[in-house]
């Protein structure tokens, strides 16, 4: 059904950017009309800016607000206001991309508001600020209808370059995205083992232990079974230690950033140094309870930047994961490598510790 | 003796000329409420949109009539409504402490709306945007049949009432924080918002919808204000006079009920505007139910527009949640009137 929906959008992709008129099917399954491509947007969610680098050479020249701003953690909004210093004058039209405020929207006087997982299609605020002739575009899929990551990021690509008309430049980030992924679907097509996986959002936080939620696909896609999954029916939950202790997870994935500083969990992320990740991750593996786990013991225990999932940047962290999952198969992946090639696509080169191993 | 009726006719005299002050400082809130935002639109703009003079951009019209209007107007109702339900809730229970949430009417109406935001469970038949608001009202008057049926106990008091409504509320909180456990990052979040309570959410239809409900409901609590002033006195002065005292609380505890569940599900909820709108009210104009309800109605909304003012001027560009915005700026007021009290008694 993704894949339909990449296709249509893909079809009615402009071949040169010009003023005729934009029709797309977007993420949420709408139909969204453009009078020619976007000159001036609205971020329902801040960190979309990570996928919007990589159609622009600068992301932020059309961005006249966003809402969540706290959504980049204090080393990206850095690395931001560094490398584009018109970042400064992004006006916040929302806390949240849930509670978006819809005059702020409309002084802004954008085209399109771009919205993701974060904002409801039936929120009223969008039908307010479509009577000032304001469209929304859905780049992710609205909650409740997450669907696989990897196709997820080729139509929010797809969707933007259309929308941008740089189409171009998305196709060719699609072509080296699409190849990625299917090579790590392919080989695992014909593996019937599933290791069990333990993914444990925001390691180290003090309510122990995060665990299904919508790293569930990451885990599924890279060839493991995660252990919260399918536990309760319920989307997010909590595991008990006991639970993860008897059940002996094979794999155990943490996610941390900057903002598990103050508790003492997992630091890693953009502007991070290797000495601070190695030191947290050393500390959430000797958690009581943990250090007895088959997977810490025998180094199987590897950790991913939080703010990595759900943007186009996801690649490393399904490729590392493909790794650690299934080590054989996936022996000759190079996770740092294609970070490395991704930021040949992206106008934000990200630097920092994203990804980390026992050994590293 | 011709003092003494002179004397009560200043009193009264005095006590309508208040009311009618609170009704020109509601219409003043009502005006700057309608000229702050974070759009910055010129006042003399907003105005020509208003009484729609001249050209005007369209998206001036738009926030002017579909953002601020609705959102302005929603607040005088809620705060009307609040303030009301308020009023008449401390006069059933004769607790001062008594608002219009004190039954578990709010607690229901969360849990309505968790049904909706977690799991997508609502009432069939309605989609959108008036999912949440819906689910939300019918659940708060599920509590409110509860409540009904709870005074219709062989023995049933004011006492048995607390207790039930109490019990309701802690009922319905422990079914919400079950979903809470269950719920997504996401859909968490827009439930602690929807609980801090928005205008932000308000459009045309949920104005309609509320300020109907207030017109049905005020003639019936203007008409029983003779015999709730009377209930003040005493249940047993109150039945002396004739008066069906227990017919009286079920009429009076539906009212509350209703409105209470209106307020709640079209913006969530609003703490202290109940509480506090019947006591500055009763400063200002004394216990006698005749002033006291018009008072504490227009009490409530004055707080609630200015709550609203200041929830968009306090952090430029960002709408902070109303709910929070009443008892920042509703506390300081009300105790310093207290402090005020106790010093002249």
């Amino acid at each position: 059904m993704h894949r339909l929906f990449l296709v249509l959008a893909l079809l009615v992709l402009p071949p040169v950017a010009c003023a005729a008129p934009i029709s797309l099917v977007d993420a949420a399954g709408r139909t969204v009309e453009l009078a020619g491509p976007a000159r001036r947007v609205v971020l329902a969610d801040a960190l979309d800016i990570l996928t919007l680098s990589f159609l622009l050479d600068d992301p932020l020249a059309p961005v006249a607000g966003w809402a969540g701003a706290d959504r980049l953690d204090e080393n990206l909004a850095a690395r931001l206001h560094q490398g584009f210093p018109s970042a400064a004058a992004v006006k916040s039209v929302g806390l949240s991309a849930s509670e978006l405020s819809a005059e702020a929207i409309i002084a802004a006087a954008p085209d399109l508001l771009i919205a993701g997982g974060g904002t409801t299609p039936t929120d009223p605020v969008l039908a307010r600020i479509a009577e000032a002739g304001i469209a929304t575009l859905f780049i992710y899929p609205p909650p409740g209808r997450m669907g696989e990551q990897g196709a997820n990021v080729e139509r929010a690509i797809s969707l933007l370059g259309a929308a941008f008309g740089t189409g171009e430049r998305a196709e060719r980030f699609i072509t080296f995205h699409r190849a990625r992924i299917d090579r790590i679907r392919d080989r695992l097509r014909t593996v019937a083992d599933r290791p069990s996986v333990l993914v444990e959002a925001h390691a180290g936080s003090q309510d122990c232990c995060w665990s299904p939620g919508a790293e569930t696909d990451y885990v599924e896609f890279a060839g493991g079974r995660n252990l919260g999954a399918g536990l309760s029916g319920i989307e997010a939950g909590r595991l008990s230690l006991e639970y993860i202790i008897a059940a002996d997870p094979d794999v155990v994935i943490g996610t941390g950033g900057i903002h598990m500083r103050p508790e003492g969990g997992l630091v890693l992320g953009a502007g991070v140094s290797a000495g601070e990740a190695a030191q947290s991750f050393a500390r959430i593996r000797a958690r009581p309870g943990f250090d007895t786990l088959t997977a810490v013991r025998t180094g199987r225990v590897y950790g991913i930047w939080h703010q990595l999932l759900g943007t186009p940047f996801d690649l490393v962290a399904l490729e590392a994961m493909a790794r650690w999952i299934h080590p054989s198969l996936f022996a000759d992946l190079d996770p740092s490598a294609t970070l490395r090639a991704i930021d040949g696509f992206t106008a934000l080169p990200l630097s920092g510790k994203f990804l980390i191993e026992p050994a590293s | 003796m011709n003092g003494l009726v002179a004397a009560h006719r200043r009193i009264r005299r005095r006590r309508s000329l208040l009311v009618a002050i609170m009704v020109v400082l509601l219409c003043l809130g009502l005006c700057l409420d309608l000229a702050t935002g974070p759009a910055g639109v010129p006042v003399r703009e907003a105005l020509a949109s208003l009484l729609r003079l001249g050209d005007v951009p369209l998206s001036t019209d738009v926030i002017v009539w579909r953002v601020r209007l609705p959102m302005a107007t929603m607040a005088v109702l809620v705060g009307a409504a609040l303030g009301l339900a308020g009023v008449e809730m401390q006069a059933v229970l004769d607790n001062s402490l008594a608002e219009p949430f004190t039954l578990g009417v709010s607690a229901a109406a969360a849990l309505g709306a968790a049904l909706v935001i977690v799991l997508g469970l609502g009432l069939p038949g309605l989609a959108g945007a008036w999912l949440v608001p819906a689910n939300a009202f019918f659940f708060s008057l599920g509590a409110l049949f509860l409540l009904q049926m709870a005074l219709r106990l062989p023995g049933a008091d004011t006492q048995t009432l607390v207790l039930f409504g109490v019990a309701l509320g802690f009922c319905a909180g422990t079914a919400l924080s079950l979903l809470q456990f269950a719920a997504s990052p996401d859909a968490l979040q827009q439930l602690a918002f929807w609980s801090m309570g928005s205008l932000s959410r308000s459009d045309w239809p949920g104005v309609g919808a509320l300020s109907a409900l207030l017109l049905a409901v005020l003639p019936f609590s203007l008409r029983s204000r003779w015999a709730m002033t009377m209930l003040l006195l005493g249940e047993e002065r109150a039945r002396g006079a004739g008066i069906d005292v227990n017919r009286l609380r079920r009429r009076a505890l539906l009212r509350i009920g209703l409105l209470a569940a209106g307020a709640v599900s079209f913006v969530g909820i609003i703490g202290f505007v109940g509480l506090a709108a019947p006591h500055m009210a009763r400063l200002a104009v004394g216990e006698d139910h005749r002033h006291l309800v018009p008072a504490s109605l227009l009490t409530g909304a004055l707080l609630m527009s200015s709550a609203s003012v200041v929830s968009k001027v306090l952090v430029p560009g960002i709408l902070l949640p109303v709910g929070i915005v009443t008892a920042l700026i509703g506390l300081p007021l009300f105790i310093a009137l207290i402090a005020r009290r106790g010093r002249s008694a």
